[in-house]
Formats: structure tokens, sequence, C-alpha cells
């Protein structure tokens, strides 16, 4: 992504607000594939704190928005086990 | 039918609808383009008048696909989007509305009605533009569709009555629309071997291939063990075996069915009716459901808690229809 070509595409008269329905689509998409990822590193093994730091999150963080979306058949590590 | 429920049915219906379309895509946030998915499929005026002027599910989901590939190359940006997946919504959870999805919904109620039809008016004027986007990416407009609810309103309504209760006032009535070919339908429900592709309380089901499918003819029914992900259901020993007795079975269009706990005999016996009629783009599904009577002591003395029972039964009449639905998508 460059900005130039945001710019042409500004300037050749494109809907400004089409633009920012693109980021929401790019980012709809980008929630998709980090919970594809999440989903993989669990079943590979890593733990909550390994995904957050791959992340740069915090552990809360990305447990409090992932541990209910998740596959249910994924073996989820405990803190405390 | 109050304003209340009829808000309370219309969200409970758009919800599943449009988070089972969410959930397609690897998403577990709904947000505009789901929620018009769902009023494609709706059974209410606003799915009629939408279906009226063409739209289709398989369109939506089209048009969608188009304007999310055009909004990222708009980016400048290359990347395969992964192809959607079957609809895991009953399996998952943390399902929820974006901001201005609940907007949408919270609009439509209030001092509106509450129901598709309000929901769809404020879908139209959302302002993000995103609606205007994606109709014009199905060849219609805002102004075409707020036509075709006019259209569909000085129509005679075909089906519903408008109400969550049975004919018989005994019980709970759901319709729904489903996007199949009434033939398609029927050799789905007329199957006994198909009843688990779409009864969420049934898991296996002992089909004497020999034996006639007439009324009166009964078969072993087992609740399900695991959820469709492997995980395991916990069931009670006495709901774990049915019987599903065919009461009707009239083709191509009407079957009615009744299911007893052979192991819990004092579990009041449920009727379950349907009946599908052909229309534009697929078939209505009319569903009811019903228990045989009780003694009049049990229904007097029981009488307080009616209206929550017949929530409950209408859920769970519900879940039975979207799977006809889900079965089809």
């Amino acid at each position: 992504m460059e900005n130039d070509d945001t710019a042409e595409a500004a300037a050749a008269g494109d809907d400004p607000k089409s633009g920012l329905r693109a980021v929401v689509a790019l980012r709809a998409h980008a929630d998709a594939l980090e919970l594809r990822e999440v989903e993989a590193a669990l079943r590979v093994g890593l733990s909550w704190s390994e995904i957050a730091a791959a992340l740069g999150v915090t552990r809360q963080a990305v447990h409090k928005k992932y541990h209910r979306r998740i596959d249910p058949t994924i073996p989820v590590p405990r803190r405390n086990p | 039918m109050s304003t209340f429920t009829t808000a309370a049915a219309t969200m409970q219906q758009l919800s599943q609808a449009g988070m089972e379309e969410a959930s397609r895509h690897g998403l577990r946030v709904g947000d505009l383009e789901h929620l018009f998915a769902a009023l494609v499929l709706n059974d209410q005026l606003a799915g009629r008048a939408l279906r009226a002027i063409g739209l289709s599910l398989e369109g939506v989901r089209d048009a969608t696909h188009r304007m999310n590939a055009a909004h990222l190359q708009r980016l400048r940006v290359t990347t395969m989007t992964a192809e959607p997946q079957r609809i895991v919504f009953q399996e998952t959870r943390g399902y929820e509305w974006t901001p201005r999805a609940m907007d949408v919904l919270t609009a439509a109620g209030g001092k509106n009605a509450g129901d598709a039809e309000a929901v769809l008016r404020a879908l139209l004027i959302e302002p993000s533009g995103l609606m205007n986007d994606l109709l014009a990416h199905l060849d219609t407009s805002a102004d075409a569709v707020r036509t075709a609810l006019a259209a569909e309103a000085a129509q005679p309504t075909p089906l519903s009555n408008g109400t969550l209760k049975s004919p018989d006032k005994r019980g709970v009535l759901v319709e729904i629309f489903v996007p199949a070919p009434s033939a398609a339908v029927w050799s789905l429900l007329a199957d006994p071997a198909r009843l688990p592709e779409w009864h969420y309380l049934i898991g296996s089901v002992e089909v004497d291939t020999a034996a006639e499918i007439v009324p009166g003819v009964i078969w072993a029914v087992l609740a399900p063990t695991h959820q469709p992900d492997g995980t395991p259901v916990r069931v009670k020993e006495r709901f774990r075996r049915h019987q599903m007795q065919l009461l009707v079975i009239e083709q191509p269009n009407r079957i009615s069915w009744r299911s007893s706990y052979p192991d819990f005999p004092r579990r009041r016996a449920i009727e379950l009716s349907i009946q599908i009629t052909a229309v534009a783009g697929g078939c209505q599904v009319r569903a009811t459901s019903s228990g045989t009577p009780g003694p009049t002591w049990k229904t007097l003395l029981f009488s307080p808690l009616h209206p929550l029972k017949r929530f409950l039964d209408w859920i769970s009449l519900t879940q039975i229809t979207a799977g006809i639905s889900r079965a089809f998508r």
C-alpha cells in the first residue's frame, strides 16, 4: 500500500467514504485471519502468553478476545493445570 | 402479536441467520452485510420484498465478495480471501454485532415496529454507505428496495397469521423461508434417515429400510452424542432414546410426527407438523409444535408459567426450523 496510490485514488474522484469502507473490509479480513492463526497456534501447543507476545498485546487481552471464539475442540492450555 | 414480541422474534431470527453468515467467513462479529443476508432469508414482508426484486442469498453472498474484493483492491492490497467454510455458529461462541449493526437494530425498535421491515428501512439509511455500495453490486438501489417494500405491503399476507401460537392455540408456530426448491425440502423432511441433518435433538435413527413410510410407523431415535465438531454432548439417560411416530405424510407438502421418550413416559409427547409452500426463490416452511394435553389440574396449576413455557417451546421450534434452512445453506 502506498500513499501515492491513495492520493491517486482520491484525485481520480473516488468517494473518500469508499476508502474508509475499504479499511473496514480490510480490518474484517484481518480479524478472520487473526482468529485462524490464533487457533492454529493453540493447536500446536502455544500458550496464551506466547500468542500474546507474538501479537504484541497482553495475555489478558488475547485471552479475553479469543477464549470464547475459538474452536471449542482445541485443547486450551491453562496457566495452573 | 405485540410490538415487543415481534421485535424479540425478529431480533432472534435475524441474529441467528446473520451470525451464521459471519461464521462462514471465520468471523465472530456480524456486520451490515450479514444482517442484510439475514433479511433476504427472512419470511416477513422485508424478505419477500427483497426476493421479489430478484435478490437471493447466493446473489448477496456473491455481491458481498465482489464488493470486499474491490475494497481491498482500492487499498492496493493483494491477498487471497479464504473460501467460505460451512456454518459453525452452532458450535462456537462469542458472537456479537458491530456497533453500527447494533445501531440499525436499535433504530428499528423503539418507536418503530421492530419487525424485519423496520430493520431493513433502518439499514437502507445507515450512514456508512456500505448498503448503497452493496446494493449497487446487486444492480439495485435503496429506492428500488423501498418501492418493493411498498408493493409487497399492498399484497395480501400469504401465510403468516402474525402470531407465535399454533392454530389450535395449544402450541407454537414458526414460519421461515428456505432458499431451496420445495421438492428438495420435501426430500429432506420425508426421509427418516435424514432427520439428524435438521433436527437438533436427533443424533441417529434406526431405520428399517424394508418398512413402508406410512402413517403410524415408528422410528427409534437417539439423541446426539457429539456436536458436529466432535465435542461430547451430555444427555440425561431418560432423554437419550426417543420414538418418532409418523402421523401424517401428504406428499409433497405436509408431514407430521409425534415424539415421545420411552424411558420417561410421564413426559408429554410432542407433535411436530410441517407444511411446505413453494414461493419465489425457494419455499415457505410453516412448522407447528404442541404437546399432548396433560391433566386439567396440572394445566391450571402451572398456568402462570404458560407464557414462559410457550416462549421456550418457540425457541426450540426456531432451532428446528433453522436446522431445515441451514441444511440448504
